[in-house]
């Protein structure tokens, strides 16, 4: 189906990396055939660069052959945006793992783009500083990786996403020049295309190197975790403490079925019977903790909060934190697969969302789990369902595409943080006109005009795309779900 | 073939979250996706698919992981990746491919030397003759690797020059007696680091175990396993649950932590076996490890001063393999004077990993010299750990840094702080080593 | 000036009179309450100019979201004020900015004292409507806080000064009204020692709004001689009373004998004050610098001295200003030194300048390195060069 690769091309990049770093065997394809997401496509190649100069070559090679390809991270991208869905070149970019500069005066690092997320903080804190985003997989997932998703995470509310937090980049662009973008201060001037470049999911180039804000660590941490018996009362907390004018670092929810699975996985503390637990982290200088604290239990147990406790100790507030970063592993021990959406609503139809979200559980008669930040209305819906019953799975795309449905149609959007990649990209035509995704295709393509950067992703693909949605069965070529 | 598809459903249960990336040693060392677990689960699936089939690729790239299991420990969904692997390398074994590393090598310290006493004893004895050959060609090439003098190739090689002879069927304990524990003694550790052995049986009769040693045991059959090598390791497992049932003690010990987590899975190793599958599965449940059992003991009984700062490094089978981590901890901090400090990555492989060192000598390196910078960094008086291989590879570590920190099971520790007098220091540990006296 | 206007009553309007404007090859000029027109070079050629006072409709506002999604030619302050009516605001304070629209500030990249703390344009738009070349109009983003479908297109047109299309309307996040707020002031006999307690204060634990030091600027605010450190607080009762008085108290031991905390109206008169510090006739040169890199440069060299400056201290942003009656060729020296004082590692514009010092130096300096990336956009966006041309950087 995927044209293979000239073995011309093969012998330039092994030129290029090394023949230790590249690999076509049906195995090594294979293994970089997946990422988090259920979105199966397999490589002609994979190549393992060292340095820039070597990424840039290689985009050279493949921009002169007019091959595809593909810049790979750690692979936990859970829209498909790493996964080689024409083939081509995957570039895994995992060796680029050096921090390269740390400058705490001036309050930056310039990272290469496979440095693992908390690897910079852990560099970092010793000084009082920290890197802010911190994506549930942050000790995993690698910068380069979060800044072509613009991930975020649970502290996102307080600090927002990955974008906030970059200055600027070394970049290769598609035909494999190198070009550096923003600078290590605040006016690098001209057009923001750092801001561009950030959640552009690896369609208008690859960061070789990447500067990244950081940020003075807070003087005191404040981590509490309400418990409900109705997740109406849950999401009415979240409303109301919203409302009341105290953003706290980050608002986490977690429903009855997710609070299970993580005990079961890493036994955080969390109470097995509740219908809804709220995650909630405060920071800052420690003299106002007080009061915020005090209004917020106050706000949460006017909504009916069944228990409210505050972590005693650093020990205590890990394990809170535990369960909510490692619930995504430990939903597979309520059915053997998942899939999992990203929508974002505003933040007063929450509970409307939530609702919705029940109903069409029960409708399509499947089990639906939530774990999610709920403080930015930014929903995380793990439909559960078992790859060996094809009835199942027809019937988790439809409540996949009816919770999006849901999500726009109350004013939200397709993804708040894991991109849109292969996933979401035919569904763009429900928030987009198309005339918006004209220009987008405009200016991906004065960059990228021979269309070999991760080809078919984020955009949709058709020209009567405005209208097409995607019914289960129309899954794009390659993917298996 | 002896494996079955449904041998890898435990690959379902992976999500490809990717969460056990940051924890797979030649991941960090070689991070490509075929390297980690995630990537190795999915090679995996594709032989249980049928769609891949065994072959050199696979063999490369799934004779490179360790078996550390430091995988098990980070996997949110229970994923058992310890036992897949094995049923993979089962079918790689069996397939009979070309290709597997030093399989040659392999299949001569797994069938002809380890299963059988006599021959391990002898080749002992060679080698404490004129430490030679193969062992000696591998040192040298380690060496090669490893700037610095070469006269530290002493150091390197596995003390044989004290031939350890097996303890009598019976050792009463010191003092009241609190239980019977039955001893495996390992089958290189009698050769290589007998004073572990010694100092496991001294330990547990002070903490008032009665021992016994039987005579029939044999090797665990944990490097069969971890090879693919079912069918060997299922003898040697049978033999072994017949020589300790026998026995009737309380708990079956091992100061090994590689042969505590084979000993610890006969029950599955051995399910299919319907004469075999129950009497396995009540020795496995009497398996502990010295540490487990010794951190049980209340109240303690007295132990003499030693002032050192030490490190514990935790063997990947005992900490991933049997989940036991704070035992050992729990027991040096009860030695007065000793200062134990904690690594900043505890749950590194030091990457012995069985024959491991000898199979894949250049990784095997690269993850000892993390270890070893790691653990160097602390300054510690005294390396401990808790396994045979563990032991033996940290030394060549400690070699290969220039350094002349001494690497020592925590039993030798504890039986020297059991036994008194006190022990003043670093320096008179450098001038007379933990285990002065042999007792027995 | 009597350049040819177009004034739309909505975007529709605004939308087909651009296409029809750019269709006749006529360059197009957007302007909002025209109080940023200072900025960039003088235009190219001719152009009509394209009003947009009467795009000021509120589209959306739900203060339990905390978004609001406006047209662009809502005034700043109107914006405020309906912001404030519900507790809430719009963390960004550019100077003299009650009059101006929301997309001329947005155009013009305006920002203030507080932007470290809070962010800049780029982190607060959530998305935005722009009138392209061709006459169509273009979204991209939502209207929620956190949002990754599509490219951010808005970004580009931040601080673009209108060069990539006319900003129609825009989502803008906003945020809770401190519940306190306090203004430290303190004086310092030396430049140096001021910087140096302004950097400590700005890298301590206390969540700031602002640290800025202001020199030689004294009378014009109201402020006895002498080198000011400004540090602007807000947050609970208990926070603001604690780093008020930590910062007097580090003030006090560095040396400085004049400190004062302000507070309710006293404060707030003060930090408008601050705010509309009057420039008529004055050239503002604007450095963006890493912030150590910016404070070496006020302790030495073309900036010492004299010189008046206004000094974000974590921000690393540092306004230079010159008198009306100061030399242009003495102006563009400076500058000059400035900008090679700073080389590739900062920035240097002049955001106004008399016509004599304009002639004779590039506002813009130098443009970054990825400036031929921004060319291919510009094509993208604008093939033909009607927006704003000649007026930015290069010919963008």
């Amino acid at each position: 189906m995927s044209p293979t690769v000239d073995p011309a091309v093969r012998s330039e990049i092994a030129g290029v990396v090394g023949a230790r770093y590249v690999f076509d065997r049906d195995e090594e394809k294979r293994a970089y055939s997946y990422d988090a997401s259920l979105i199966r496509a397999r490589p002609d190649l994979v190549c393992v660069p060292g340095s820039a100069e070597e990424v840039a070559a290689v985009v050279r090679v493949a921009h002169r052959h007019r091959v595809p390809f593909v810049a790979r991270g750690a692979g936990t991208g859970i829209a498909g945006g790493s996964i080689p869905i024409e083939g081509g070149i995957v570039i895994a970019l995992t060796r680029l793992n050096r921090i390269l500069e740390v400058n705490i005066p001036d309050r930056y690092a310039v990272v290469e783009p496979g440095v693992v997320n908390l690897d910079l903080t852990r560099r970092v804190e010793n000084e009082g500083y920290c890197y802010r985003p911190d994506p549930s997989s942050q000790k995993v997932c690698t910068i380069g990786g979060n800044v072509a998703s613009n991930a975020g995470g649970p502290h996102c509310l307080a600090y927002g996403v990955t974008s906030n937090h970059i200055l600027g980049m070394e970049v290769v662009l598609p035909d494999g020049s190198i070009t550096e973008i923003g600078a290590p201060h605040l006016e690098p001037g001209g057009y923001d295309l750092t801001g561009l470049f950030t959640g552009s999911e690896g369609t208008l180039g690859i960061a070789t190197k990447i500067i990244c804000r950081l940020s003075r660590s807070s003087e005191a941490v404040r981590t509490m975790l309400a418990s409900y018996d109705r997740m109406e009362d849950a999401a009415a907390a979240v409303e109301a403490i919203i409302a009341a004018g105290v953003i706290p670092a980050a608002l986490e929810m977690m429903d009855r079925e997710i609070i299970r699975a993580v005990e079961a996985a890493v036994g955080a503390g969390y109470p097995v019977d509740a219908e809804a637990v709220l995650l909630i982290e405060i920071e800052g200088p420690r003299d106002g903790l007080n009061e915020s604290s005090d209004v917020i239990k106050s706000l949460c147990l006017d909504q009916g909060a069944r228990e409210f406790r505050t972590a005693q100790s650093e020990e205590e507030r890990q394990k809170l934190w535990k369960g909510r970063k490692g619930a995504l592993g430990a939903v597979a021990r309520i059915k053997p697969m998942y899939y999992l959406h990203d929508g974002v609503v505003p933040r007063t139809r929450l509970l409307w969302v939530m609702k919705k979200i029940a109903a069409t559980a029960a409708q399509h008669r499947l089990t639906i789990v939530n774990v999610f930040h709920a403080g930015d209305g930014n929903l995380h819906p793990f439909i559960l369902f078992d790859p060996a019953d094809a009835d199942e799975v027809r019937r988790v795309h439809l409540a996949g595409e009816e919770i999006l449905r849901a999500c726009v149609e109350c004013g939200g959007t397709l993804s708040g943080e894991h991109g849109i990649g292969i996933e979401k990209n035919e569904m763009m035509g429900w928030i987009f006109s198309e005339q918006d995704l004209e220009t987008m295709r405009r200016v991906r393509s004065a960059i990228d005009p021979a269309g070999v950067a991760n080809p078919k992703k984020v955009l949709p693909s058709g020209a009567r795309c405005g209208e097409l949605s995607r019914s289960p069965g129309s899954a794009p070529a390659g993917a298996w779900i | 073939m002896t494996v079955e598809p449904s041998d890898f459903s435990a690959a379902k249960d992976c999500v490809s979250c990717g969460l056990c990336l940051p924890h797979c040693p030649t991941y960090r060392e070689y991070p490509v996706e075929m390297a980690s677990p995630r990537g190795r689960i999915e090679l995996m699936k594709g032989l249980a698919e049928g769609e891949l089939q065994p072959g050199p690729a696979l063999e490369e790239h799934l004779s490179l992981c360790l078996g550390c299991r430091a995988c098990e420990t980070a996997c949110p969904s229970d994923v058992r990746f310890g036992h897949l692997l094995e049923n993979a390398r089962a079918v790689l074994k069996d397939a009979g491919a070309s290709g597997w590393t030093s399989s040659a090598l392999r299949r001569l310290f797994l069938n002809q030397v380890f299963p059988r006493p006599a021959v391990l004893s002898a080749l002992a004895s060679s080698l404490r003759f004129y430490q030679t050959s193969m062992l000696r060609r591998w040192v040298q090439s380690l060496l090669r690797l490893m700037p610095g003098p070469v006269e530290r190739l002493e150091a390197l090689m596995p003390d044989f020059t004290a031939p350890w002879s097996a303890p009598p069927p019976e050792l009463p304990a010191h003092g009241p007696e609190r239980g019977v524990a039955a001893f495996l003694t390992g089958c290189v550790m009698p050769h290589c680091t007998g004073e572990a052995n010694d100092a496991t049986l001294e330990v547990l009769r002070h903490h008032g175990y009665r021992v016994l040693t039987p005579k029939d045991q044999r090797c665990c059959g944990a490097l069969h396993l971890h090879s693919g090598y079912q069918e060997e390791a299922r003898q040697l497992a049978r033999a072994n649950v017949s020589a300790f049932e026998a026995t009737g003690a309380d708990v079956v010990v091992t100061s090994s932590a590689g042969c505590g987590a084979a000993l610890k899975e006969y029950g599955d190793l051995l399910s299919r076996d319907p004469e075999w599958a129950e009497r396995s599965r009540a020795v496995e449940s009497r398996v502990r490890d010295v540490h487990q059992v010794l951190a049980e003991t209340d109240p303690p009984p007295p132990m003499g001063r030693i002032a050192l700062r030490a490190v514990y490094d935790d063997p990947c089978h005992l900490l991933h393999g049997q989940g036991v981590s704070l035992e050992p901890r729990q027991l040096l901090r009860a030695v007065p004077g000793l200062e134990l400090v904690e690594a900043k990555e505890p749950d590194w492989c030091c990457g012995s990993a069985g024959i491991y060192t000898v199979t894949h000598t250049e990784m095997s390196l690269r993850v000892l010299d993390r270890k070893m910078e790691d653990l160097l960094s602390l300054e510690p008086d005294i390396i401990l750990t808790a396994n045979p291989g563990c032991l033996l590879q940290l030394r060549l570590g400690v070699a290969r840094s220039g350094s002349d920190v001494p690497v020592h099971h925590v039993m030798e520790l504890l039986a020297r702080a059991s036994r008194g007098p006190d022990l003043t220091g670093p320096d008179e540990l450098r001038r007379h080593g933990l285990t002065g006296e042999r007792t027995r | 000036m009597n350049d040819p206007r177009v004034r739309p009553a909505n975007l529709a309007e605004a939308a087909e009179a651009v296409g029809k404007i750019a269709a006749r090859g006529l360059s197009l000029r957007p302007i909002g309450a025209g109080s940023r027109g200072w900025l960039g070079r003088p235009a190219e050629s001719e152009a009509v100019l394209i009003e947009t006072r009467d795009l000021r409709n509120l589209e959306h506002y739900e203060p339990g979201d905390l978004t609001v999604t406006v047209e662009a030619g809502m005034a700043f302050e109107t914006l405020a004020g309906l912001l404030e009516a519900e507790g809430q605001w719009l963390p960004v304070n550019p100077a003299r900015s009650g009059q101006s629209t929301l997309g001329g500030l947005l155009a013009t990249g305006a920002t203030g004292s507080i932007r470290s703390r809070y962010g800049s344009w780029r982190d607060l738009v959530l998305g935005m409507s722009v009138v392209l070349a061709d006459g169509s109009l273009s979204r991209s983003g939502g209207r929620v806080v956190k949002n990754v479908s599509g490219y951010d297109l808005h970004k580009l047109h931040i601080g673009a000064l209108g060069t990539l299309g006319l900003i129609g309307s825009v989502s803008l996040r906003v945020m809770p009204l401190p519940k306190e707020q306090r203004l430290v002031l303190a004086s310092f006999k030396d430049r140096a020692v001021a910087l140096e307690v302004a950097m400590a204060t700005a890298t301590s634990q206390l969540e700031l709004a602002a640290v800025e030091v202001l020199d030689n600027l004294s009378p014009s605010i109201g402020l006895a001689e002498g080198t000011w450190m400004a540090v602007r607080i807000a947050g609970t009762e208990a926070d603001c009373a604690r780093s008020a008085r930590e910062i007097q108290e580090a003030s006090r031991m560095a040396g400085s004998r004049r400190h004062v905390t302000l507070a309710g109206t006293e404060c707030l008169r003060a930090l408008r004050d601050l705010n509309e510090l009057p420039m008529e006739g004055t050239t503002i040169c604007r450095i963006s610098a890493p912030p150590s890199l910016a404070i070496q440069l006020l302790k030495q060299g073309s900036l010492g001295g004299d010189r008046r400056v206004i000094c974000d201290i974590p921000g690393g942003i540092v306004h230079v200003l010159w008198n009306g009656d100061a030399e242009p060729s003495e102006i563009i020296k400076s500058v000059d030194g400035i900008r090679a004082g700073l080389g590739r590692s900062g920035s240097a514009i002049l955001l106004d300048a008399p016509d004599g010092v304009r002639a004779g130096i590039d506002v813009w300096g130098p443009p970054p390195p990825s400036y031929p990336l921004m060319q291919s956009i510009k094509r993208a966006l604008d093939p033909d060069r009607i927006w704003n041309r000649g007026r930015f950087i290069g010919d963008l």
